[in-house]
């Protein structure tokens, strides 16, 4: 079992040391970026957001009508309207920060979308969705490790594939490398000590590498040495965002933060992911909802103008396990629902709503309560990594279902 | 004292120890003589053979539980290895325990290998006197389920404080978002922090069946903990300093009504979710005995069926099931047979819960009419791919049809809610009529289905299928990544012969040539939980785990019970390396070794003060690695250190306690104790 798609350093290690600050790497990623290499940057709404106050279907008197204090007004009538986007649809006005990406076209929305699946659990439905099998648990790696199997390229780096977070989310887990960081800053080794990492770089370049073991720990290390050259350097303290960009100062915020600047660094990014929490709004929903869209919001305009002339090979895909109930429940919350809406932000078919809209009358409701669904994830899934990625065997990707062109709901242009 | 027969190393070895013998006690008294330092490391070893010598005069006659004495080869095939003697033991101990503390080796190279295996083998012989007070303060371990659900109401007592009016309601659960403690949550879920009563029965009502459910187990082991240095600055504040439900309940002026023993002791572990501190004090055990305790191979059989049987603690109820579910299933048939094993799994409320087998009702019972409810083919299917048969164990999906329907009516009192703390067959729920499983046809139960259940398990567990699954996992975890058909054959056959006997098994692989080859000699990656518990045992650290620690184990890729497939977590070494993961490693051995790692007190390196590198290097690699440092690579480290400590002063200059830390951390993230 060898995994000879890793990036690996003949040289050993050795040679990283000897010039400090590793300009040959940068180099390298330097070079790979001339080839314009397109970046999918996967976002996780966990605990699943309430879709119909994100994307509010605000000209159906049934979305009024089941949420007596949920719904929010109109465009145009009052405090805390929806900021209108086609006459039919707005978002909620914390997420006013969007309408510009919306306007200029880099913003679509795909409504009604999800897990075929009918769970209401969070565990099983983020499972399905991050595997990308639902209703199948016993899948172990995610949907989007296996695109990276499905898709190697020819200049692998460590950094190809790389979760904000402490924990390599399940979408990312699976035998291609990824990694998995809480903060740059953290990806170092022995601060106090500056030898330590010659110490490394020596036992590990001097270990035998005889049995597959060995192998896999000698190949590792290589990776990881190569990992710490191509993150020295940066700072996440220092990094200034361009044009202004203010990034919340929360997880989320900071994550993305991270993911441009990893991004601008040209360290051979590929695939970003980070979760944003707190989407479970049972009760006292309003306000919460209000802070929670506020901060995802500023965040992913603060990201878009950031990355300013970037964007243009990269798309943002949200994505949340379920959906909420369209009726408000008794304490002025939702409860586990089924079809949500999912943003995709870059170059989009944008400034449009995506996907069939099947209605909240009481007979369109999936089992007489939720949203119903019109558009499986995975076809969302297929088309951004076919069209956007360019990987177009996507059968190993999502097994069991057989992604097809003709069921792409035509987020990207085809 | 327990008196036993083994006949078999008897023979053997002259030195006769004992199951309970002093010898813990003397690793024990040496250990706290190292940790004062002086010189008294340095003779250890000439320490750890004096003691076993004057033990050898006890006599003491083993036995084996079972009656199944181990194959006559056995002496010739351990004597036959091409192992030194160090290395035997070492493979021992690597193998059967979570790798060597100091003494260990020589311990058991002066008892004996067949006589160690025995002993571990028995378990219950073992006595483990200085464990328990090392887990008395981990008090929900020891509690009912019942208990755990009076005690812990979900978000219970964050609401009360907010009732009482000592704490802002925007802490309620649900309305986290108000910040509390919210570093290094977000990251994988925020759960839903329990909606009321109204509200959980309008989600019933809805449909909703899982409402009672959140995600977010793994928030303990959330708690971010950077590498390096900093890892103290972490621990602070799962005790609570800075968080303000923690300061509302230290600050009341009279003591709030807090379940019993936890509201006097413990309110700074309380968090925000107080169903956390179960699943802290859960990991925190885990990891205690498997650095403390001295039945080292029942802990990793635990492990192992734990793994084989997993189940996720974040999912629903199973924070207040997990717990018992390794204590009262798993642990005590860990080495019995599969078969009770099997059913003991099929029976607990956390499998029953995890797999959803408490969601699946016959379509055409009394239940499936009246609710429009149907099958759940979860846990069947599971109980044949990974639990029995194995993926391609010659099962169809009509199969696992047949089998779902089997065991509807398998549930749990009061549903997935809180109390669920037993098994409760639903004859309402279950499938009417015969069943045909694997060709064989399951008659309709007279006795209601439980009947039926358990035929199904007999079936599965007496299968072909079965025992070459079982024997290949056996084999993988402790002989190969890969196991070779012919070993995977032999222990196989030892399941088929002795009914599916655990302990004979092992007993056979602990015997077979190739567990002692060289080919199998560190072979093994270990993975984080053995990395973490034997680096611990090789400085002889003393551990009392702390939020930061367990936060460890998920950076590492292990968080402990949180394993969300049901494949538990995988066995082989790509699974457990990656590039963040091994530099995680490097830092939590440095800061191991540094004395500063909260939550393991280390003896301090005092009797290396002085030393030149290179000494220091060698003894160092010796006790932590026993000479698989090849003496190339230690050459070559020697010269860099030397370089390294030349440029920072006089040559000559003796090392300093900081400089000897600093050395026992690169051997603890050398490449050579990263295998097993």
């Amino acid at each position: 079992m060898i995994r000879s798609r890793r990036f690996f350093l003949k040289s050993s290690g050795l040679a990283l040391v000897a010039t400090a600050q590793a300009p040959s790497f940068l180099r390298r990623a330097t070079a790979l970026e001339s080839k314009r290499k397109k970046i999918l940057v996967a976002l996780f709404q966990r605990g699943a957001v309430d879709g119909l106050n994100m994307v509010v279907p605000y000209t159906d008197d049934r979305y009024h009508s089941l949420r007596p204090t949920l719904a929010l007004p109109r465009p145009g009538k009052g405090e805390g309207a929806v900021v209108d986007l086609d006459g039919q649809f707005g978002l909620h006005p914390a997420l006013a920060p969007l309408k510009p990406l919306w306007d200029d076209k880099s913003l679509a929305i795909i409504h009604a979308c999800g897990s075929p699946d009918s769970t209401r659990s969070h565990f099983d439905a983020q499972d399905y969705m991050e595997s990308g099998t639902p209703g199948n648990k016993g899948t172990r790696d995610g949907w989007l490790n296996r695109y990276l199997e499905v898709k190697q390229t020819e200049e692998l780096t460590p950094l190809r594939a790389v979760s904000l977070g402490a924990k390599l989310p399940r979408s990312l887990q699976g035998a291609a490398s990824a990694v998995a960081l809480s903060n740059i800053r953290d990806f170092r080794l022995g601060r106090k000590m500056p030898a330590v990492e010659e110490a490394f770089t020596r036992m590990y370049g001097e270990m035998p590498a005889a049995t597959n073991v060995q192998r896999v720990i000698h190949e590792t290390s290589g990776d990881t040495f190569a990992a710490l050259q191509l993150l020295k350097g940066l700072d996440p303290n220092s990094y200034r965002p361009a044009d202004g960009a203010e990034y919340p100062r929360n997880r989320f915020g900071q994550s993305m933060k991270q993911i441009a600047q990893l991004i601008k660094a040209d360290v051979g990014v590929e695939v970003a992911f980070a979760d944003s929490g707190g989407w479970d709004t049972h009760t006292n929903e309003a306000p919460q909802l209000n802070n929670l869209l506020g901060n995802f919001g500023r965040a992913l305009a603060a990201f878009v103008t950031d990355l300013g002339s970037r964007m243009q090979d990269v798309l943002v895909v949200t994505m949340s396990e379920f959906g909420r109930t369209a009726r408000e429940n008794g304490n002025r919350g939702t409860d586990h629902g089924h079809a949500n809406a999912m943003f995709a932000i870059g170059g989009v078919r944008g400034g449009k709503v995506h996907g069939k809209w099947p209605g909240l009358a009481e007979d369109d409701l999936y089992e007489g309560r939720d949203l119903a669904l019109t558009t499986d994830f995975r076809d969302v899934f297929a088309e951004v990594l076919d069209r956007h990625m360019g990987a177009h065997k996507l059968d190993p990707v999502f097994p069991g279902y057989s992604p097809s062109r003709k069921r792409f709901p035509g987020l990207l242009k085809g | 004292m327990v008196r036993a027969k083994f006949g078999e190393v008897q023979g053997n070895s002259l030195t006769q120890l004992s199951a309970d013998s002093g010898v813990s006690n003397a690793v024990n008294r040496n250990k706290r003589k190292y940790r004062r330092g002086g010189a008294v490391m340095m003779k250890r070893k000439a320490l750890v053979a004096f003691l076993a010598g004057t033990l050898a005069g006890t006599t003491i006659v083993l036995t084996t539980k079972t009656g199944v004495s181990a194959p006559v080869a056995s002496r010739s095939t351990i004597e036959d290895s091409p192992l030194s003697d160090q290395q035997k033991a070492v493979h021992l101990l690597n193998r059967l325990a979570y790798g060597p503390r100091p003494g260990d080796v020589e311990r058991v190279e002066s008892m004996g290998f067949g006589r160690f295996i025995e002993q571990q083998l028995n378990p219950a012989k073992i006595s483990d006197s200085h464990l328990e007070p090392r887990l008395a303060d981990l008090e929900t371990t020891y509690m009912s389920v019942r208990e755990l659900a009076q005690l812990f109401p979900r978000g219970g007592i964050v609401r009360r404080l907010v009732e009482a009016g000592k704490l802002d309601e925007k802490y309620l659960p649900g309305n986290r978002f108000a910040g509390a403690n919210q570093r290094g949550r977000n990251t994988s879920d925020e759960p839903s922090r329990r909606e009321n009563p109204s509200s959980r029965a309008r989600s019933a009502r809805d449909g909703g069946g899982q409402s009672g459910e959140e995600v977010a187990g793994e928030e303990v082991a959330e708690e971010s903990m950077r590498p390096g240095p900093e890892m103290s600055m972490a621990a602070g504040r799962w005790r609570g300093r800075g968080n303000p439900i923690y300061r509302a309940i230290t600050k009341l002026p009279e003591p709030l009504e807090l379940p019993g023993r936890l509201g006097r002791r413990r309110p700074p572990l309380l968090g925000v979710n107080p169903q956390n501190l179960i699943v802290g004090q859960l990991q925190a055990a885990k990891l205690i005995r498997a650095v403390h305790s001295e039945r080292q191979l029942e802990e990793v059989m635990t492990d192992f069926w734990m793994n084989h049987f997993n189940v996720f603690i974040g999912k629903g109820p199973e924070r207040l099931l997990v717990g018992s579910y390794e204590r009262d299933v798993i642990r005590p048939r860990a080495l019995g047979k599969f078969r009770d094993l099997l059913g003991a799994t099929a029976k607990s409320p956390a499998m029953l819960v995890y797999l959803d087998n408490i969601q699946s009702v016959s379509p055409d019972s009394r239940f499936g009419q009246r609710r429009n409810r149907g099958l759940n083919e979860n846990y069947a299917r599971e109980l044949m791919e990974l639990h029995t048969l194995g993926v391609d164990g010659g099962y169809t999906q009509q199969d696992v049809i047949e089998v779902a329907k089997v065991f509807t009516g398998w549930m749990v009192p009061g549903g997935q809610g809180g109390g669920a703390a037993s098994f409760r067959f639903q004859p309402a729920a279950h499938a009417p009529g015969d069943k045909k499983v694997l060709g064989h046809i399951i008659r309709e139960g007279r006795e209601g289905g439980v009947q039926e259940g358990e035929e199904v398990l007999d079936l599965l567990a007496e299968h072909p299928s079965t025992a070459k699954f079982l024997a290949t996992k056996l084999v993988r975890r402790f002989v190969a990544d890969d196991p070779p058909p012919s070993l995977v054959g032999k222990v196989a056959e030892t399941y088929t012969a002795t009914g599916g006997d655990i302990r004979a098994m092992l007993r056979t692989i602990f015997y077979l040539p190739e567990f002692w080859s060289s080919e199998a000699f560190q072979a093994k990656a270990k993975k984080p939980l053995e990395f973490v518990a034997s680096s611990i045992r090789a400085v002889g650290g003393e551990l009392t785990p702390t939020p930061m620690l367990l936060g460890a184990m998920q950076r590492l890729g292990e968080p402990l019970y949180l394993c969300q497939p049901p494949t538990g977590y995988p066995d082989v070494a790509e699974e457990w390396l990656n590039t963040g993961t091994l530099l995680f490693r490097w830092n939590f051995a440095l800061g191991l070794a540094s004395g500063k790692l909260p939550g393991v007190k280390i003896p301090a390196p005092d009797a290396l003060d002085g030393q030149e590198a290179s000494a220091v290097l060698a003894r160092l690699s010796d006790d932590f690695l026993h000479g698989e440092m090849s003496s190339e690579t230690q050459a070559k480290i020697e010269g860099m250190l030397e370089e390294q400590l030349a440029e920072r002063r006089r040559p000559d200059a003796p090392l300093r306690s900081r400089e000897v830390r600093y050395i026992a951390g690169l051997v603890l993230g050398s490449p050579e104790f990263q295998r097993r």
